[in-house]
């Protein structure tokens, strides 16, 4: 797959771009915007997971000891994800990524 | 100065950058150091009046500047693609829907975290479970509301349907819809918006911001962010 079918990804080149861009002129905007993409990669990384959780629980074949702690796992993900986004001052909608025709994540 | 959109030279304002038969719509005045919450609000409302007598409009992304000589550079270099988008929104105005699930989500979030820190032993057992469940749910809406909208997307007057942001916690989606039947897709997405759990918005109509603004980083597609410049 190249770059150029990974819209989500030239998105991310090209808000990388911009933010060296200014790098040199408001440096606290560069650490706030480098924090944006990660967590936003990051974020990204955890709806994947939570969707195929829940993929794997609706298929059954996972005991009930596993779901709970698959569950759990996920829950406190959620927990440390907003965290992150409080310490660095940026809101649910921030962290989304283009995604070509499905959209952006939320 | 500021650029503002492009149109058809033949209905392009009198201070336009014309080349050929495009025009890039320009504000000359102040440029501040940064971009302000006015500047934005200024450039909507600049972009509003332009649509309402251009036939195709192409709103730039707003904060963005050019020089004049930038300007007639990006509408040389892109005037193919400027033809096609200005075709492709010709006639149209964009209508946007928002959606946002049931309420039980940031307080049943909050109980259940309550429940995972060991405050309440009761029920203490399923809750990462209960937590699945209630993702499984959330995310089972957002797949409802964009099918809906997908549907929708065949109603006559309707160009294009565009989901613009998807996931449990809210779904955003635009309609590219033809100038003639307005009102009457309007009334139908109503009906649609009525019918879906949550929370549901319709707004508009405005310029086709989210199928043809133009981006100067040139890094946006049409599906994403509109067309770029």
């Amino acid at each position: 797959m190249t770059q150029a079918s990974l819209p989500g990804l030239e998105s991310v080149a090209g808000d990388l771009s911009a933010l060296l861009d200014r790098a040199d002129q408001r440096p606290q905007d560069v650490e706030k915007g480098l924090a944006q993409l990660v967590l936003s990669l990051v974020e990204l990384l955890r709806q994947l997971m939570e969707r195929q959780a829940i993929r794997r629980v609706e298929q059954g074949d996972l005991a009930d000891e596993q779901v709970e702690r698959l569950g759990r796992t996920l829950m406190l993900l959620e927990r440390r994800m907003v965290e992150l986004r409080e310490i660095f001052g940026l809101e649910e909608e921030d962290l989304s990524l283009p995604l070509g025709p499905l959209g952006r994540t939320v | 100065m500021w650029a503002l959109a492009v149109v058809d030279a033949n209905s392009a304002p009198k201070e336009s950058i014309v080349l050929d038969d495009l025009a890039m719509v320009v504000d000359p005045g102040q440029i501040p150091s940064e971009t302000t919450l006015e500047q934005l609000l200024r450039h909507a409302d600049q972009v509003a009046r332009l649509a309402t007598h251009c036939e195709a409009v192409l709103p730039v992304r707003p904060g963005t500047r050019m020089t004049e000589a930038e300007a007639r550079a990006v509408l040389r270099d892109r005037s193919d693609e400027f033809r096609h988008a200005l075709g492709r929104v010709r006639g149209c105005r964009e209508l946007g829907l928002r959606a946002t699930p049931p309420s039980a989500g940031p307080q049943a979030s909050a109980e259940l975290h309550r429940h995972a820190d060991g405050d309440d032993v009761d029920g203490a057992g399923q809750i990462g479970r209960a937590y699945l469940l209630r993702k499984a749910a959330a995310w089972q809406w957002a797949d409802d509301v964009v099918a809906a909208v997908e549907e929708f997307g065949v109603h006559d007057g309707v160009r294009e349907a565009a989901v613009l942001a998807t996931g449990p916690t809210e779904v955003k989606a635009s309609l590219l819809v033809g100038s003639e039947r307005l009102a009457t897709v309007r009334d139908q997405l109503e009906e649609l918006a009525a019918g879906i759990p949550g929370q549901v918005s319709v707004s508009g109509p405005f310029p086709p911001y989210s199928f043809a603004t133009l981006d100067p980083d040139g890094t946006a597609s049409p599906s994403e962010r509109g067309v770029p410049a």
